[in-house]
């Protein structure tokens, strides 16, 4: 890979559910390293672009690379991609060390890391419960261990805030903050203006599933990325 | 990615959904329930010609083995998808084929476990000698299970996700799991007899092919119904 190529790029991509188009010929590039917040209004089509960026589904139109490579295309490719969807991906009934540790067993992961991240995310002490008494905070927490836990180079987050009360947004800042300085390239969803601008280097907007703005860092104190519209 | 790298995928996907089950109680309890239902219902009819015990007891515990079967195969099916874990299982670095594998491991065991139950309550209401022949039974009932439970996976899955996901399964299932259902209970018919001899070889031998041709196809195609 040149260090020019970008780490995620859609060319043309369109996805239509049913009679109605959630992206219309979105054409992206994320470099390494770099952080991406994508904002808009409910059904907007941020999930469906991480969710076409993460390989989930099928783009109606256009394509999803990875590396320059169709994404997802073998098993193994998928090593490279953490997903954290706005579900919590967790098994109520197992504990959250047990949903971890499935992760773990699934991604070819130590256990070593298991340990570590109950530990970095503050829920070691939950270790006799099941994620079904857990709270929503706790669980988002969980969720974002779980699809950190192979430490892949790419994050994809479905409004990571999500739950979070102000230690866990702190937290959940932290943890951005150390991976994009390890060079992680990370693409989130918030309707949060000031979180996409504490942990973004760019801002984009969807507008019905069309990209319709974009901010570059550093981002002007006090500016509304919501309602800045491109012509 | 080496085969051990596989089986050990494959081992924990079996160990975490009866894990599941074990502490949740999902869809072994309802099935359970259900097919000792049937049973029970079944030993009320005491007007039935003892010639004519041996055809309707096998059918009908065919019969209860499917329903409470499907049960069991759509509930296990809805846990997965609860939460988003299905579609974070389709975001590890797993063939859809060792998923295939797990699923229709684990749905196999609860048919056989549903079988242990619902075999020795037929014995007990109808008098039939079916464990007579043990190993010739347990031959029948683990095809029967691999064979419905590798049908149930694969329509599970192409049923992912519709809203009247319960309808869709029944009507996908029922017309494919009629040739097994026939073959057996005439399997366990003849067992009942006593006649082991080359026509209970052949329902066997359908039974045998019936359970590689789905396997088959389930192992093969899971990717595909994976997809969203």
């Amino acid at each position: 890979m040149s260090d020019l190529e970008p780490v995620i790029a859609c060319r043309g991509l369109s996805k239509q559910l049913g009679a109605r188009f959630a992206l219309r010929n979105i054409e992206l590039s994320v470099s390494g390293g770099e952080s991406v917040a994508l904002m808009g209004d409910n059904g907007a089509g941020k999930t469906t672009l991480l969710r076409c960026l993460a390989a989930l589904c099928r783009p109606s139109a256009g394509v999803v690379l990875w590396y320059g490579r169709p994404a997802g295309v073998q098993p193994q490719d998928r090593r490279k991609v953490a997903m954290l969807m706005c579900q919590s991906c967790l098994y109520e009934h197992l504990t959250p060390r047990e949903n971890l540790l499935f992760a773990a067993r699934m991604t070819g992961t130590p256990t070593r890391r298991v340990d570590e991240l109950l530990e970095r995310a503050d829920i070691e002490w939950s270790t006799n419960c099941t994620v079904s008494q857990l709270s929503t905070g706790m669980r988002q927490r969980l969720g974002i261990a779980r699809a950190i836990i192979h430490d892949p180079p790419i994050w994809l987050f479905d409004e990571p805030g999500s739950g979070l009360d102000a230690s866990g947004k702190q937290w959940l800042d932290d943890l951005i903050a150390e991976h994009r300085a390890a060079g992680r390239t990370i693409c989130f969803s918030t309707h949060c203006a000031e979180t996409a601008k504490r942990n973004s280097d760019r801002i984009l907007c969807l507008d019905r599933g069309t990209l319709s703005c974009l901010q570059h860092a550093p981002f002007a104190v006090g500016s509304d990325v919501s309602v800045r519209r491109a012509a | 990615m080496n085969i051990f790298q596989h089986a050990e995928q494959l081992a924990w996907l079996i160990h975490k959904d009866l894990v599941i089950e074990r502490r949740a109680k999902l869809a072994w309890t309802s099935m359970l329930l259900m097919g000792v239902m049937v049973a029970i219902v079944f030993s009320m009819q005491t007007a039935v010609p003892r010639q004519y015990l041996p055809g309707i007891a096998a059918t009908i515990l065919w019969l209860a083995i499917l329903s409470a079967g499907m049960v069991a195969i759509d509930r296990a099916a809805i846990a997965e998808q609860q939460d988003g874990c299905w579609e974070a299982l389709k975001l590890y670095p797993i063939s859809a084929s060792t998923v295939f594998l797990a699923k229709m491991t684990v749905n196999s065991i609860a048919l056989l476990v549903l079988q242990c139950v619902l075999v020795p309550l037929f014995v007990i209401l109808t008098d039939l000698p079916l464990l007579r022949h043990f190993g010739a039974m347990l031959l029948v009932s683990t095809l029967g299970s691999v064979g419905m439970a590798a049908v149930g996976t694969i329509a599970s899955a192409l049923t992912h996700g519709l809203r009247q996901r319960g309808t869709v399964l029944a009507l996908l299932v029922l017309p494919l799991l009629v040739p097994l259902m026939l073959a057996g209970s005439e399997a366990t018919r003849l067992l009942a007899i006593d006649d082991l001899g080359e026509t209970w070889r052949l329902w066997v031998q359908f039974l045998a092919v019936f359970a590689v041709v789905f396997s088959t196809l389930g192992f093969v195609l899971f990717g595909c119904l994976m997809e969203d």
